[in-house]
């Protein structure tokens, strides 16, 4: 029963306490560790240094933490919603960072300095510390208070704390018992209960708490006591206590308790006759020292022996009574006494654990307690042995004495009727041995293997070959099909303390009937198989189903719920099961008999699901804190346990991703790994099953979004749309402009061409250049032949000029050196030109120098007395300046004006600094862009 | 027997010969808040103390009106009139009891805890006081480090300077007994 509990992390670890919080995980003190479990790994929890070398001794969970007490006095809280599992990838950071750590408590008053013996809060949100030396702490409105001598403690040793209804502290010591108590206004109150009270025994080792509300003590040489909170007086002892000191106790439901003590190992104390059972004498631990116990949710006693082993035991099947053997029916008397029927003869059991006594010497075979409780012992060919409570036989009935058969396989019955299942038919007897014999012939002789009287009168009748009778108000009625299931042999059949009448067949599994309806149970609703050998229901309401190899407990309350115990309970008979009168249930064994108990206290009966932790591109996330994920974090691993410290081995998981998986996966595996989620949101799903059926069985769940993009989110999408619609208007538009511009030009560059060649070969020009020709040729040959050249040079230029956009300042200045060489010619000292560049760098459109040069000759009085002086200047701000002293003609020359307005349009378009103009009353001055 | 220890401590002569007792009548007191206009600080050098290392009792006391050091003449006067009650409550006292059980002919530093009450302004307080204690012959240096709220005192501060000062003072404790 006792299964130990190792792994490799514990190392040689010596564990010291044990307690379970509320998510389900067990937790461990040791020598210099604290350890979670989950029933199949221990997880070490890291300490910081001022723990070091010291014990817990003291384990509570409050606030959502688990406050560890240490023997140096020292306090440490571990919160229990962390992420407890280390991440996947060897990410030294990452596990440093989610890695467990119970952190040093830092209060100003500071710490005890001496053991910490216990920890415990009270409703009003106070926290209280026991220690042993330095009295009562209790941590209120963020102040830590002491209670010692001087506030009317006995003692400031303290061993436990308990906490009552009222919110009273219970604090035990050497001395008796103080019940403390603070008020809002820091008033301390300290009441002392002692021998005064009915105490016991003063020292007081121990303190628990049942579900009514009592406080049990444990204490050094009187056993054990329940207090009541309200009388502050006891209302059970154990007067012959024999055990010595008690360390620690736990108390199931109103019916047991489970006490460990510091050498005789653990006892199990009967609350209903104050028996002490101590362990078997040969149990390894059954002269040990108990240092710890507790009760978990699955109503398993987990315990701390001797030299630090931790052991769970599953008390509730664990209770094993040997000394009888091919045990072939049982029965629980009104005094709870143990009747053994088996081959070689029916066995007494006159108290509970106590040795068995052979009272008859006969192969019992069925078994049956009176009205008037004398037991029915039926044998195998020799009748019935009627016996009294001792297990005197008072008389026999056999086929002498009116029994039609002296095998009498079943004997049921209720007030003064017996009714007796033989091999030769089934009859009717009086139960004092009077009244008539009467024979059911109806049944015929077929073998009618189980009757039972129900709390309604009616007797039911299991058969061999007909089915389930039932003699209902004188009439006798077969049932041999249940919604179209032919049932042929019926063996087993109980009334459940509700009234519902279950019966089990030889081939088609189990039914049960509550006066209008059938139910029918299978394999497939989880029954182990249809082999049934025996039926019990507990006072629970659990079915009990028996099978050549095990046991089915079958939760009618809940769908599909049945739970199967294998192992040491092999080979159970057919007739070898019973209910006593405190609702346990007794199964007859080859080799002995065991109890399962059905304890009036509530315990889970499903594994709990829980997500223990969640990864993101492995890297461990705080799960509790952050549910939101961008839509690259999106490989997600789930890790999730179900604690089910009965069996580990055997729960099941069923786990969905709702909004990606269409189904549920049902898988053995801890955890779930989903790459590559699209945005959304999820809800991961985890169930947890301890026999495979996902009928309301409880779940985990945790709610996620990963976020779409930011390119998929609307406002993304929206000011796209906008920018490009802008682009694109911005793009048509430009190039409309610049379509239009190109066009202006090319027409205006034309237009130029066409003027300039338009004057350049304006007859006026020729003729005035070939009439200077004429005056010179025949005086000046040679000069001739230079002004021909010049005026070749000057046509030729134009030409090559012409087409392009621009040309360099040097070539227009040679350009215009060329026209104004013809036009000095003509006009002698009439004309003059002054350049003055300082580099003739620079680019510049094609003519233009010359055009402004020719528009200055046009205008302008031309004379040796009034010389044209045309001055090409260049400036600082990329300009070249071409200016002449104005002297207008009188008579203007026709123009078109169209010279320096294309000059000015056409460097507009081209988009660069503009053409200034600007005429004073002696200057004409024109400033073109380099 | 608190009272009666305190009386014993204080009005006795203080060069009462040899009964064990180590005093000090120049110990330090120094206090601060921090609120969030301003801060606020002040000491005492008057603070007076005796331990009895028989039964690890001891008393301290210092008078509200030595306390100087305050940031304007004002302050001080509010402090002593209004915040103290000065004319009421002429003493700050801490009476009680070492909860460790201190080896007081053992040299060195220990860590201790004083449990006892407080009585600022009248109103007594029980608390717990985590003490530096530095045993030299005849010599403890006791300092200390705690928090006051002046709402467990009852000192009332008027809203309009609520910001000045801080619900919580912080106490610092620095003193030489003798034996």
């Amino acid at each position: 029963m006792f299964r130990l509990q190792q792994g490799h992390e514990l190392g040689n670890a010596k564990m010291t306490t044990v307690m379970q919080d509320s998510r389900g995980w067990i937790w461990c003190g040791a020598q210099n560790g604290l350890f979670r479990y989950d029933g199949l790994h221990f997880q070490r929890i890291q300490l910081a240094d001022t723990f070091r070398q010291a014990t817990v001794s003291a384990l509570y969970e409050w606030n959502g933490m688990i406050w560890a007490g240490f023997s140096n006095g020292a306090i440490g809280r571990i919160p229990t919603t962390g992420n407890f599992i280390p991440a996947l990838t060897g990410d030294a950071e990452a596990e440093k960072k989610f890695a467990p750590s119970l952190s040093l408590w830092q209060i100003e008053e500071g710490l005890p300095q001496q053991k910490i013996s216990a920890i415990t809060a009270d409703p009003s949100g106070a926290l209280w510390m026991a220690t042993y030396g330095e009295g009562l702490y209790v941590w209120k409105n963020n102040r830590l208070y002491q209670f010692g001598l001087e506030d009317g403690m006995s003692s400031l040793d303290l061993y436990a704390l308990a906490c009552d209804a009222q919110g009273r502290i219970w604090a035990a010591t050497d001395a008796g018992i103080n019940l403390c108590q603070m008020s809002g206004n820091g008033q301390k109150q300290v009441q002392h209960i002692g021998s005064e009270n009915g105490l016991p025994d003063e020292i007081v080792t121990c303190l628990s708490t049942d579900l009514q509300g009592n406080i049990w003590i444990g204490t050094q040489e009187m056993g054990i006591a329940r207090m009541d909170a309200q009388t502050l007086r006891p209302t059970f002892t154990t007067p012959n206590w024999a055990y010595g000191e008690i360390s620690t106790l736990t108390v199931f439901g109103s019916k047991e308790a489970w006490v460990g003590t510091t050498r005789e190992g653990l006892i199990r104390v009967e609350l209903h006759h104050q028996g002490a059972m101590p362990l078997p004498d040969n149990h390894p631990l059954r002269h040990t020292k108990t240092h710890a116990l507790w009760k978990d949710r699955e109503g398993l006693l987990w315990s701390v022996m001797d030299k630090g082993q931790l052991y769970v035991a599953e008390v509730r099947f664990g209770i094993w009574q040997p000394g009888v053997s091919a045990v072939q029916t049982l029965l629980s008397d009104r005094q709870r006494r143990c009747w053994a029927g088996c081959q070689d003869g029916l066995y007494l059991q006159d108290k509970p654990s106590g040795p068995f006594r052979k009272v008859l010497a006969d192969n019992v075979i069925s078994l049956w307690e009176s009205a008037s409780g004398e037991v029915w012992a039926g044998t195998f060919g020799n009748g019935v042995a009627v016996l009294d409570a001792g297990g005197r036989v008072r008389r026999q009935l056999n086929e002498r004495n009116g029994l039609i058969n002296g095998s009498v396989l079943n004997i049921g019955g209720r007030g003064t009727e017996v009714w007796l299942a033989t091999l030769g038919g089934v009859m009717a007897i009086g139960a004092e041995g009077k009244g008539e014999v009467q024979v059911q012939t109806a049944l015929g002789t077929s073998y009618v293997y189980k009757v039972l009287t129900d709390r309604q009168g009616r007797v039911w009748f299991g058969t061999d070959g007909k089915g389930l009778a039932v003699l209902e108000n004188g009439v006798l009625r077969f049932i041999t099909e249940i919604n179209g299931t032919v049932i042929k042999t019926v063996y087993s059949i109980v009334e459940a303390p509700d009234g519902q009448i279950w019966f089990s067949t030889d081939r088609e599994g189990l039914f049960s009937f509550n006066n209008t309806d059938y139910q029918h149970f299978t394999i497939e609703n989880g029954l182990h198989n249809q082999q049934i050998t025996g039926l019990a229901v507990d006072g629970n309401g659990l079915v009990h189903i028996a099978y050549e190899d095990g046991f089915d407990l079958l939760n009618p309350r809940r769908k599909n719920h049945v739970m199967f115990c294998a192992a040491a309970t092999a080979g159970i008979n057919l007739n070898a099961l019973c209910t006593d009168a405190t609702g346990n249930v007794w199964m007859g064994m080859p080799n002995g008999i065991i109890r399962s108990a059905a304890y009036d206290e509530p315990f889970l009966d499903d594994p709990q699901p829980g997500i223990t932790a969640v990864s993101v591109l492995l890297k461990s996330v705080d799960f509790q804190q952050q549910n939101r994920f961008s839509y690259n974090e999106n490989y997600f691993i789930f890790n999730f346990s179900g604690l089910w410290f009965t069996d580990p081995d055997v729960v099941s998981y069923r786990y969905k991703l709702e909004g990606f998986d269409p189904d549920w996966k049902v898988s053995k595996d801890h955890l779930a790994s989903y790459p590559n989620l699209p945005p959304g949101k999820y809800t991961f799903r985890v169930q947890t099953s301890e026999h495979g059926h996902f009928e309301e069985v409880p779940e985990a769940s945790w709610t996620f979004f990963i976020e779409r993009p930011f390119w998929q989110q609307w406002w993304f999408v929206l000011l796209s749309l906008l920018a490009g619609i802008s682009l694109l208007w911005w793009t048509i538009h430009n190039r409309e402009t610049r379509l239009q511009k190109e066009a202006g030009l090319k027409r205006e560059r034309v237009q130029a061409q066409f003027e300039t060649l338009k004057s350049q070969i304006n007859p006026h020009f020729l003729f005035n250049s070939f009439n200077t020709l004429i005056t010179i040729i025949e005086e000046n040959p040679k000069t001739a032949v230079q002004y021909v050249e010049h005026l070749s040079d000057f046509y030729r230029n134009i030409m090559a000029y012409r087409e392009r956009d621009f040309i360099s300042l040097k070539e227009e200045m040679l350009l215009v050196k060329d026209f104004c060489f013809l036009l000095e010619k003509r006009y002698e000292t009439g004309f003059q030109l002054q350049v003055n560049l300082g580099e003739t760098k620079g680019q510049i459109m094609p003519l233009s120098l010359q055009l402004l040069v020719e528009n200055a000759v046009k205008h302008n009085i031309i004379s040796a007395s009034k010389p044209l002086v045309v001055e090409i200047l260049s400036e600082q701000d990329g300009y070249i300046t071409v200016r002449n002293n104005l002297q207008r003609k009188i008579k203007a020359e026709p123009s078109t004006h169209f010279g320096l307005q294309s000059l000015i349009h056409r460097y507009e378009l081209i988009g660069a600094k503009p053409v200034i103009v600007a005429e004073t009353s002696e200057y004409f001055m024109v400033k073109v862009p380099v | 027997m608190f009272l009666l220890f305190q009386i014993i401590a204080f009005w006795a002569p203080l060069y009462s010969p040899a009964d064990g007792h180590y005093r000090c009548n120049n110990g330090k007191v120094y206090f601060h808040s921090k609120a969030a206009l301003e801060s606020i600080e002040a000491s005492s050098t008057k603070l007076r103390g005796a331990i009895d290392p028989t039964n690890r009792s001891f008393a301290w006391s210092v008078e509200t009106a030595s306390f100087t050091g305050f940031n304007s003449p004002l302050q001080l006067e509010h402090f002593n009139e209004n915040y103290m009650e000065n004319s009421k409550y002429p003493r700050i006292n801490f009476t009680g009891k070492i909860i460790e059980n201190l080896d007081f002919s053992a040299n060195g530093k220990h860590s201790v805890r004083a449990k006892g009450k407080l009585n600022i302004h009248g109103v007594e307080q029980e608390r717990i006081i985590r003490s530096d204690v530095e045993i030299t012959g005849n010599k403890i240096r006791v300092k200390a480090q705690f928090t006051v709220l002046l709402a467990d005192h009852d000192i009332h501060i008027p809203q309009i300077v609520h910001q000045k000062i801080a619900e919580e003072i912080t106490v610092n404790i620095d003193a030489v007994l003798q034996n």
